[in-house]
């Protein structure tokens, strides 16, 4: 043992440790760029795991309609008794056509957004150790993609970039405890903050905080992000599942359905450019 | 190298130790090689979207390969591999990048010498490596990445996210193990020629 101690293996073994704390300092202060040691992984790593998802949802879709045909007996069972009940709501005139105008206004304002510019990705990588479905795509600082870009499907919003390399980037999503979002519900106009929580996260779910407790928001209203620095506005985020006091009383909490599919989403695209993207007015 | 006529050494005895050493270094290299590309290979797979999940858990495939390879070559090389091990983890983590790669790098030194000095190279010590490498990495992320900040319900990260993940990679830990341990067997044969 005092042989390797003295020896230049472990002075060796010692400066590669030290490099490697440098690494994790580093990281800190980098604003969200990856480092040049991970970029260069990344380089590597990229293509093959462009590749490998590849195949893998190629044969997960090959035999998905196989092993999913219980799941999605079920699931058409449940979307018939959906659909009785929202034949039920059309019955009530004036919230139905309230939603529908609102509905049409939210689809025009999509249709015509010209004040985003958009960047296609695919997902190549979930990390096993993460808990609320973050995930790496294909796309990096060469393709115009930046450290707090918004990433969203065209069901809605998934969440942001988190860390950028040249050639990937990792995105963190709306069910994450760490992220917050600006949003809106469309038929109150309350204000609150859309974040995630460990619970949640499991069902695909996030919530709402911070509305006001005269609030009339209720199930099946939609939420739509408020706009800013961070997140343009009216991306859609989710659907209200239900209303309920906080823990302390002080203000309402919304369980909020993501319109997006967060936990297996696979196509995603990334706002590089919108008016109004990091403005200090926010 | 040709034989002066006074040479007392045999021209043929270090024309042939030149080549043994030039093979040698030959064998050696291609030896790491495939050591980094199965660690990649590894990566890849372990963070390809679907597969190996079961129940929502997904093994960390690397942590045993390198500690394999830490258990067989060495502190040395144990400490070069898990630091690249623990670098690809750090790529697609949400955590700070190097934190996998030190604790690894850490885990695979101390796993090489406990080897050297004190323990058997065996699957019994590569399933001990393993569970203690897990435990303690996940118990740090549990701590710094979600504990500290008083999130609710927090627990049940630790239960229902990091242990079952710990879990699965330990159930793979003996075919990876194995996979190394053949890798190195057969190489060492070409090595010492048998």
């Amino acid at each position: 043992m005092k042989d390797f101690l003295s020896s230049v293996r472990f002075k060796i073994l010692v400066a590669l440790l030290i490099v490697l704390l440098g690494f994790i300092i580093a990281s800190v202060y980098s604003g969200g760029t990856a480092m040049f040691f991970a970029r260069l992984l990344g380089m590597v790593t990229t293509p093959l795991q462009q590749a490998s998802a590849e195949i893998s949802g190629s044969v997960g879709g090959f035999f998905e309609k196989y092993l999913r045909a219980g799941e999605v007996f079920e699931e058409n069972l449940r979307l018939r008794e959906e659909i009785n009940e929202l034949r039920g709501r059309l019955v009530d005139y004036e919230r139905a056509m309230h939603e529908n105008e609102q509905l049409r206004e939210i689809l025009g304002v999509m249709e015509n957004r010209q004040d985003l510019k958009i960047e296609l990705a695919s997902v190549i990588a979930r990390d096993p150790a993460d808990r609320f479905y973050s995930f790496s795509i294909d796309k990096g600082s060469v393709d115009g993609v930046k450290y707090l870009d918004p990433v969203v499907t065209a069901d809605g919003l998934v969440g942001y970039v988190s860390e950028v390399g040249m050639t990937h980037a990792k995105v963190s999503t709306i069910l994450d405890v760490a992220v917050d979002v600006g949003a809106y519900d469309s038929a109150t106009r309350d204000i609150g903050i859309v974040t995630g929580t460990v619970d949640l996260a499991v069902e695909g779910l996030c919530q709402m905080l911070y509305l006001p407790r005269e609030s009339a928001m209720v199930p099946g209203d939609i939420i739509l992000t408020s706009g800013g620095s961070l997140y343009p506005r009216d991306i859609m985020v989710g659907t209200v599942q239900s209303v309920g006091p906080n823990s302390h009383g002080t203000s309402l909490v919304a369980v909020v359905k993501p319109f997006a599919d967060v936990r297996n989403v696979k196509n995603v695209f990334v706002i590089t450019w919108f008016e109004g993207q990091g403005s200090e007015n926010d | 190298m040709q034989p002066r006529a006074s040479d007392p050494w045999r021209g043929e005895d270090r024309l042939c130790g030149y080549v043994t050493m030039k093979r040698t270094r030959y064998l050696l290299m291609l030896k790491y090689t495939i050591y980094a590309v199965l660690l990649l290979l590894l990566y890849i797979l372990q963070t390809t979207p679907g597969l190996f999940e079961i129940a929502g858990a997904k093994p960390m495939l690397v942590v045993p390969a390198a500690l394999s390879i830490a258990m067989l070559e060495g502190e040395f090389v144990g400490g070069l591999y898990g630091a690249l091990a623990g670098l690809l983890c750090d790529l697609g983590a949400s955590v700070l990048f190097g934190f996998n790669g030190l604790l690894l790098a850490v885990f695979c030194i101390g796993a090489g010498l406990l080897v050297i000095y004190l323990m058997h190279c065996d699957v019994r010590g590569a399933l001990l490596f393993v569970t203690a490498t897990m435990l303690v990495r996940g118990g740090i992320e549990y701590l710094f990445s979600y504990r500290m900040w008083g999130y609710e319900g927090v627990w049940k990260v630790l239960v229902f996210h990091i242990l079952p993940m710990s879990l699965y990679t330990v159930l793979v830990t003996p075919l990876l193990f194995w996979l190394i341990r053949w890798l190195y067997r057969l190489f060492q044969k070409k090595l010492t020629g048998e």
